[in-house]
Parts: structure tokens; C-alpha cells; sequence
């Protein structure tokens, strides 16, 4: 009985199988190495719905696909199907080369197909793309369609997309670089990827690796049994900062698939929570210190320098690991000179391993004193992930001399000035302001001018206001016998009619006036005294007129 | 011995005393700026512009010592401070050349106008009246008015034209005593703050150098005004007094 139901079951599993085929088949038997073949495996009616492994391939390897294209038909009311999936194999070198018989459930196995492989090529030249429903070709960019890449073929719209997270380790020390990688796996044709929230990593330094167009470049993967193409779309390296199981959020991206028209709409996705492990430094570890593998240097651009000119100390730590974190310039102190606050200088790449490259100190010494100084050796401590263990990197220490100072102990050279500055031996004496004397003078010019005011005569003006005075003067000089008598006579009676306007001479100005009044009475002084040794006419017709002037100008 | 012999002996006495006590203070000052110009001619910047400090209130004013802590000062950065020490040099010798001509770099490398370094026109004047040595002019002007007055023969018109003369060319000099207090910022962007206490908010940013008018001082804050108008508060420390010669 039990036989009889196992003989009807395997007639109805038989009947079923024959409601479908499978089939395989190559575009060529015979290839130059340089050349590509085409597997298409065929499902026609109900084996298009089952899954088919890859067959087993010698001197071949798959270069490109599988490329899926499923044709639906239907003939008198009746539908059929079939399903074709393509493989583009190159062959590894010259001699026989074999596609392995497909197994698919319920159908028998194909049979195994040979290829001959010969040197060089010897097809046509093949179409750039095979694959007219391959979402991206073995290898090829996702985003070439993004750069715009000219559009060839019919896109896949239909498969499974997801994307993940990795990590390049599960636990590290604080400080360690760990790398995170975010796939993409899909069996559609995609038009864009995109973060729709940044990736966040709480207790985490995160660096992102610098990545190359190559870097983009997708791969044929099997997940589940099942033919993907990934392709990572971000790389960070990240550095614990705290011990502790730390948890990596949930990353999410939106995902542009290209439709049956053009671009559909976009899909979300979401990597899974990661966590990692973080285990705190040693103890006794100073608590920022540098974990990695490194190597330090110390160097001085010269060792012998002259008083008063400065030195460039450098110390460089090179190596990989997280350097970058390492902010705090070493401690130099150098007793009798002076050293300036350094200056940082970074050359650090960030890659997959963590931060390679290297970060120098300058430090600007001036010694303070002639003689023999020495630059103290620098010791950097870090711990090495590899060993598990503190390390010390130091310097040698950098013998250095100043040089020497003349007998006073001041070095001749740095008595120079520099080209900057030029500088006065002697403490002068700032000139003296004369502007208080000029003040004080013009005060005692202006209390002379009203002593000087004050002082001046006031018989003329007495008397050169007395018109009466002024015009009997004036008549006694007009007077026609003035002139007629002896010198003597005609002298007196002109100083006469003068005195009788200005006053005697003793109180004649200082002034101009005064000046005038005093020659004409030395005139008429000489006149009277002279000795009568001939005409003195036109003399004393003169010192009349000059007389009559003077009394005129007072009218 | 009359009363005139005595005052002449007092007075020779208190001269040789005088004599015999200014040497050891000048050596003394000799020596610091000495020393500081040694710090100087060493790069050893800050060491010389303490030094010229300290020998400034040891009350030496000499026209050099401010020409080498501006020289210093500006080698060392001190834009600000170069400048007021080259203005306090000019103050002290106007009629040395090399001030103007170092004032006028200094105002060219901090990208001063002219009128930002003014002592205000009263001052300015001042100045002017002190570079042509105006003061020596008008004092012999002034002399020859009165020499004109003494004497038998007295020329009063030559005595009033000097004096006249004498009066125009030292009221510039003299008007200068009225011109209001300035300082210079040697703090580059030194605030400018609205009270004179720590917790004051900084309305502005002074520029180096620039000469502001000092209206009032409040502890250890003066009261300006800058070039754009606005008034507020400054630290004393950078803020340095010039024009007090």
C-alpha cells in the first residue's frame, strides 16, 4: 500500500515536472582567451518559478551577471512563462574549459557544455553590454547612470534591495580605529543612494576615509543562495572614545530605483543597531594619551647659534593610529633660554587602518646666555593595540652652543641692531621751549611800550596845542625884518618864537618831532656863533622855512 | 656784604650743590638706556621696552629715548605704542626731521588717516609753531621791542612793529596751552567700553594708534572719544597719554 502512494506521488511530482523545461546554453564553443562567452540558462513554464544555482564552471569565471529577463506569453487563452538568466564567463586560459549540468528540483539535469579555449580572440567584437536587463554588469559602477553615463538598455525594476552595516572588528580599546562599512545589496537597477539621516556615532570620533570613483565599484555577491550586486557607499573609521558596549544607531538610506519609465520612487532602508565592545586603556594609561604605533624625531635646524639670534627646534611623531586626537604640545623648558609656544603642523591621511602620517612641534628657542645648552630628550608614551601594551618613544637629547662671549661677557654680534631697527647711543637733551621767555618779554615790551607812553613829553603837546602860541610863532618868522638884521639877531628871534610854542630844549621829545626841534637849535646855534666871514643869508632863510614848517605841521 | 652780594652767594651755592648732585642721576640713566638698548639691539623686545619704562619714571625725557622705544616697539609689533613714542620724540625735538618721517610709516603701516593722529587744531598748531622754532622768533622780536625803548634815543615805531610781530608769532605757542589732553591706543583693537567697571560691555573696537581726545579719567579707565564719534571708556593701560610735554 505504502509503495503504491509512493508510486502515485513520484507520477504526480513526474507530470508536474513535465509542465516545464530547463535548459542551458552557451553562444560559442569555441573562444580566444581574450574572449567572453554567454551562458543563458532557460526556464520555460513552471521551472521559471523555482530557483536555479550557479552551475559548476572550470576554466571559466564569471565576469559579469547573472542578467534575469522573464517573458510572459499568452497563445489561445492559454499563458506561458519563461525565465532566462544570463552570465557573461571568461575563460582563465587556454585549453578545454566546461559550464557544469544545472540541477534544478523536479527537473532532470542538463547536460555539461565544453568550450574550447585557444589563443588570443578570435569572436566579432561584442556588444558593450550583454546584459540588456542586468541592473549594473559584473563590476560595473551603480552610478554611472547618476553621471551620466548614456542609458543603453531596458532596467530591471523588479528584486530584493537592502542595505547593511559592517564592522571591521567587534571590540577595541578606547582610541582604537574600528572601520564601518555601509553596503548596499540589490538586484534592481538604481539611479541614486542617499543617507536620509547622517549615520551618528555616540561615544565615537568618526573620520571618513577619502574615497575613490574605484572604491563605488560593485560586486557580485550571494546572499541566501540568492545573487546580489553590493556596493559600499560609505566608509568611516572610527575611534572609541569611552569604554563600554557602545551601540552604532540605526543608519537609514533612501534608495532612488530606476522604473519601467524612468526613475520610481525612492525606497528607505535601514542598516541594524551595531554594537561594539570597547575596553578602557590599561590602568595607569594617562588618559588621553596616543594608542596607535609610532616613532618620534627630535631635530634643530642648527646647533650653533650666536647670542641673541633664535634656533628651530622640531619634534615629529609619525605613525599610524589616532593622532589626530593628540592636541597638547610636548613640554620643553630649557634653563637660560626661552622657548616660544610651538607651532603644530599636521600631515595626517585618514585610511582604513586609521590616521597615518605625521605631527611636528616648532619650537623657536632664543638663548638667553653665551655657552652650552642642551635640548632635554622628549619621551612620547602610547599604547600599541597590537602588543597590548604602553610604549615609550624618546629623543636623543640635542647638545647646543651659543656662541662665544668676549671678555666684558657681551658677545660683539649682538651688539648689532638688526636691520630693523636703528637705534641712538646718546640720551640727548630735548631743546629748550622758548615760548614762556617770549612770553615774558612780550609782557615787558608791553609794560615798556606803556612806561615809554606814559613818559613822553607833554610840552609839545602842551604847547603844539596853544594855537595862539602857535600863531604868533608863526607871525614873528613871517615877520619881512626877520632876515633883514645881523645873524645873531635873526638866530635868537627865530629860537625865540620855537621855545615859545615847544619850551625850553630840556623838555623837548625823545621822538622824531623832538629830533627835528633839536637840529634846527643846533642850526641856530651855529648860526649865532659862527664867524661873520660872509653871507649867511641863504642859511638862515632855510632854518626859517624849516621853522615855519615845523609850527605849520602843528596847526 | 649788601643784601645783593648775599642773594649772588646763595645762589652759587645752590648751583654747585645742584652740580654736584645731577652726575650720579644721569650716570644712572645713562646706564639703563645702556642696558635697554643693549636688550633692544638683542631682539630682546619686551626686556628694552621695560627698561625704557623704567628709565621714563626715573624722569628722563630725552628725545632719543623715545626714538629708540618707538624703534623697538616697532620691531617688536607694537604698532600703537611706536607711534606715541614717536609723537612724544616729535614733542620733545621738533625740529628733528626723522620723527615726522617715522611717524609718517608708522601711520602708513597701521593705515591711519592724518587727521587720526591730530593733537586737535590747537595743538596741531602747537606743533607747527614749535617746529619752526616760532618761539626763538618772536623772543627776539619781543627783545628787540623793548631794546628799542631804552635809551636816550628811543625809536618807539621799531619797538611797536616787533612787538606786534613778536605777539603774532607766539600766540600759536601760547594758544596751545588751552588744547585738550589726547592719547594714543597702543592696544590693537582695544575696546571701547560703555561704563568704567569689569563687567562693561565693548561697544567698539579702537583702532591702534589713533590719537583720541581724553575727556575725563575714572580709576583706572579714561573717557575718550573716537574717530568716529562714539564715547566710552578705555583702559588707562591702552590708552597712553601724549601732548604734556
Amino acid at each position: 500500500m505504502i509503495r503504491l502512494a509512493f508510486m502515485l506521488l513520484f507520477a504526480a511530482a513526474s507530470s508536474f515536472a513535465q509542465n516545464g523545461s530547463v535548459r542551458t546554453e552557451v553562444d560559442a564553443r569555441k573562444i580566444g582567451v581574450e574572449d567572453v562567452v554567454t551562458l543563458s540558462i532557460v526556464l520555460d513554464g513552471e521551472a521559471a518559478s523555482l530557483d536555479v544555482a550557479m552551475p559548476s564552471l572550470k576554466n571559466l569565471r564569471v565576469a559579469a551577471g547573472p542578467s534575469t529577463s522573464t517573458q510572459i506569453s499568452f497563445v489561445n487563452g492559454s499563458m506561458s512563462r519563461q525565465k532566462s538568466l544570463s552570465f557573461v564567463l571568461r575563460p582563465e586560459k587556454t585549453g578545454p574549459a566546461e559550464v557544469g549540468p544545472v540541477s534544478v528540483q523536479g527537473y532532470p539535469p542538463t547536460a555539461a557544455i565544453n568550450i574550447d579555449v585557444v589563443q588570443g580572440a578570435i569572436r566579432p567584437a561584442q556588444p558593450q553590454d550583454p546584459f540588456g536587463g542586468d541592473p549594473f554588469g559584473g563590476g560595473r559602477n551603480p552610478f554611472d547612470e547618476i553621471f551620466g553615463r548614456p542609458q543603453r538598455r531596458e532596467p530591471t525594476t523588479q528584486g530584493k534591495l537592502f542595505v547593511e552595516a559592517v564592522l571591521s572588528r567587534p571590540a577595541a580599546r578606547v582610541g582604537e580605529p574600528i572601520l564601518v562599512t555601509y553596503y548596499v545589496y540589490t538586484q534592481i537597477s538604481l539611479t541614486g543612494v542617499e543617507f536620509a539621516d547622517p549615520p551618528k556615532y555616540p561615544g565615537f570620533w568618526a573620520e571618513e576615509i577619502e574615497r575613490s570613483r574605484e572604491d563605488s565599484s560593485g560586486e557580485n555577491t550571494l546572499v541566501q543562495g540568492e545573487p546580489y550586486l553590493r556596493f559600499p557607499v560609505l566608509e568611516r573609521v572610527l575611534f572609541p572614545t569611552k569604554p563600554g558596549l557602545l551601540e552604532i544607531p540605526e543608519a537609514r538610506l533612501r534608495l532612488v530605483p530606476r522604473g519601467t519609465f524612468g526613475v520610481a520612487a525612492p525606497i528607505e532602508r535601514g542598516t541594524r543597531v551595531l554594537k561594539v565592545k570597547v575596553d578602557s586603556l590599561p590602568a595607569g594609561t594617562p588618559e588621553d594619551s596616543a594608542v596607535g604605533s609610532y616613532q618620534v624625531q627630535a631635530s634643530t635646524d642648527r646647533n650653533n647659534v650666536v647670542l641673541g639670534d633664535a634656533l628651530t627646534f622640531r619634534f615629529q611623531v609619525k605613525g599610524r593610529g589616532n593622532l589626530k586626537w593628540i592636541d597638547a604640545a610636548p613640554k620643553l623648558f630649557i634653563e637660560g633660554a626661552r622657548v616660544f609656544p610651538p607651532r603644530a603642523i599636521s600631515d595626517l591621511k585618514t585610511t582604513r587602518q586609521g590616521i597615518e602620517g605625521s605631527k611636528t612641534w616648532e619650537f623657536v628657542i632664543v638663548p638667553e646666555k653665551a655657552g652650552s645648552y642642551e635640548i632635554p630628550s622628549i619621551s612620547f608614551p602610547y599604547f600599541d593595540p597590537q602588543a597590548q601594551v604602553m610604549k615609550t618613544e624618546s629623543t636623543s637629547a640635542i647638545p647646543i652652543v651659543v656662541s662665544a662671549s668676549t671678555a666684558n661677557g657681551a658677545p660683539e654680534a649682538s651688539k648689532r641692531p638688526t636691520g630693523a631697527i636703528s637705534l641712538r647711543a646718546d640720551l640727548d637733551i630735548a631743546p629748550t621751549d622758548f615760548a614762556p621767555m617770549a612770553a615774558g618779554l612780550g609782557l615787558l615790551s608791553l609794560a615798556a611800550q606803556a612806561y615809554a607812553w606814559r613818559k613822553r613829553p607833554t610840552s609839545v603837546v602842551a604847547h603844539g596845542r596853544n594855537k595862539a602860541a602857535i600863531q604868533a610863532a608863526l607871525r614873528e618868522l613871517q615877520d619881512a625884518a626877520l632876515l633883514g638884521g645881523t645873524k645873531e639877531r635873526a638866530a635868537t628871534r627865530i629860537q625865540g618864537a620855537i621855545e615859545s610854542v615847544f619850551g625850553p630844549r630840556s623838555g623837548w621829545p625823545s621822538d622824531d618831532s623832538g629830533d627835528r626841534l633839536r637840529s634846527l637849535a643846533d642850526d641856530l646855534e651855529f648860526l649865532r656863533f659862527a664867524p661873520q666871514l660872509g653871507s649867511y643869508d641863504a642859511k638862515l632863510k632855510e632854518v626859517r622855512d624849516r621853522a615855519v614848517a615845523i609850527l605849520e605841521a602843528l596847526r | 656784604m649788601t643784601p645783593g652780594q648775599g642773594v649772588l652767594l646763595m645762589a652759587a651755592l645752590l648751583s654747585a650743590s645742584i652740580a654736584q648732585a645731577q652726575p650720579p642721576a644721569a650716570e644712572a640713566q645713562t646706564a639703563l638706556f645702556r642696558r635697554a638698548n643693549e636688550s633692544a639691539a638683542r631682539s630682546q623686545w619686551d626686556e628694552a621696552l621695560k627698561t625704557y619704562s623704567q628709565l621714563e619714571k626715573t624722569g628722563s625725557h630725552a628725545p632719543s629715548l623715545y626714538w629708540n622705544w618707538s624703534q623697538t616697539a616697532a620691531a617688536s609689533g607694537r604698532k600703537g605704542e611706536a607711534l606715541w613714542a614717536a609723537l612724544r620724540a616729535r614733542e620733545l625735538a621738533p625740529t628733528d626731521s626723522s620723527f615726522y618721517r617715522e611717524i609718517e610709516r608708522l601711520r602708513g603701516e597701521l593705515g591711519l588717516d592724518p587727521s587720526e593722529i591730530s593733537l586737535g587744531w590747537l595743538g596741531d598748531l602747537r606743533a607747527f609753531g614749535r617746529r619752526f622754532r616760532l618761539d626763538i622768533v618772536s623772543s627776539v622780536l619781543l627783545l628787540i621791542s623793548i631794546l628799542a625803548l631804552v635809551g636816550k634815543k628811543k625809536h618807539i615805531t621799531v619797538s611797536r612793529g616787533a612787538l606786534a610781530a613778536g605777539l603774532l608769532l607766539v600766540l600759536p605757542l601760547l594758544a596751545g596751552v588751552w588744547r585738550e589732553p589726547r592719547g594714543v591706543v597702543i592696544q590693537k583693537d582695544a575696546p571701547l567700553l560703555d561704563i568704567p567697571r569689569n563687567d562693561a560691555i565693548a561697544l567698539a573696537n579702537l583702532r591702534e594708534g589713533e590719537a583720541v581726545p581724553l575727556l575725563a579719567e575714572e580709576g583706572d579707565y579714561v573717557r575718550i572719544q573716537d574717530a568716529s564719534g562714539a564715547r566710552g571708556f578705555a583702559l588707562k593701560a591702552d590708552v597712553r597719554k601724549i601732548g604734556m610735554e
